[in-house]
């Protein structure tokens, strides 16, 4: 009797999920035993080259902006076109 | 909770081709062994840890070549140059923003005390006054080798920290900080110009 093909499916899906839960779930274990979280204001900070962030992060570009970012993008094209 | 092996122990039954470990040592064997240095130099002795990290002397050989350009994934902070005031606050957040173990090597005349240019009004007089440091490297530059030295020197301070117990690794102590106040610029000199909690010179009597 052949296996269900589906059944392969049924065990890479079993496989990928417990690649990343388990390295997870000794990570949580290890740290409700040893290490203590210690979060704070730096450590949890977004940005991370050493500089505070200053304002918004959701910021609007100009509308200007836009023909740059199709220019560049067009140059970079070109010029991949050319090389080949 | 006794997790110490005896070592008198652990040879005879090495001998006989047992190996025994405890969780302590698997875990500081692999920290040891994996230590991903952050990815910034100050100035010229930046130019040493290069060379450290390039293949004549290959800090590879000790696990340490990673070198990460995100304070996320370094373990440790190698304060390679002259740090400024103007760069101190940045890297007093840069060492706060490193996750849990992490340590410092403070390399070069410059990073332990401000090195030549000690007296000029502008370069901080040593990254321990904001920061915790575990290896000092004098030298203007340390030579690679010297920079090797401070590695294997962190790596046996490494193996010796203890998971449980009074004298525990700091990272596992929760009352231990693991930030530190970023000084900030004041009107003549950074604000506060230490950090009493980890910076305590000892006292000149005249
Ligand atoms: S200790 Fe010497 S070599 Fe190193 S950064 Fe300072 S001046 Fe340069």
């Amino acid at each position: 009797m052949t296996p269900n093909p589906y059944l392969f499916i049924v065990i890479f899906v079993g496989v990928a999920l417990a690649f990343p839960l388990i390295p997870l779930a000794l990570a949580w274990i290890w740290r409700r035993i040893f290490q203590p979280s210690k979060p704070g204001p730096d450590k949890t900070s977004t940005y991370e080259c050493g500089v505070e962030s200053i304002g918004d992060a959701q910021i609007q570009f100009h509308s200007q902006y836009y023909l740059y970012a199709i220019i560049l993008l067009l140059k970079r094209f070109a010029g991949g076109l050319k090389r080949k | 909770m006794s997790e110490q092996i005896d070592e008198r122990l652990r040879t005879e039954l090495q001998r006989q081709g047992v190996w025994v470990t405890s969780m302590q040592d698997l875990y500081n064997w692999g920290r040891k062994n994996s230590i991903w240095p952050l990815q910034f130099g100050l100035a010229c002795c930046a130019i040493e840890m290069i060379a450290t990290a390039a293949s004549r002397y290959d800090i590879a050989r000790f696990g340490g070549e990673i070198f990460r350009p995100s304070p996320r994934q370094a373990d440790l902070m190698i304060v390679a140059g002259t740090v400024t005031k103007k760069m101190a606050p940045q890297i007093v957040r840069l060492y706060n923003q490193m996750a849990d173990p992490k340590y410092v090597i403070a390399m070069g005349a410059c990073a332990i005390s401000g090195g030549p240019f000690k007296q000029g009004y502008n370069v901080l007089k040593g990254i321990d006054r904001y920061i915790p440091v575990d290896v000092y490297i004098p030298g203007c530059p340390p030579r690679p080798e010297a920079l090797l030295h401070a590695f294997m020197e962190l790596q046996s301070k490494i193996d010796s920290q203890k998971l449980t117990g009074a004298h525990k690794a700091v990272h596992l102590d929760p009352k231990q900080p693991s930030e530190f106040p970023v000084p900030t610029f004041g009107k003549h000199d950074l604000e506060p110009p230490g950090n009493p909690v980890v910076f305590q010179p000892p006292k000149i009597e005249r």
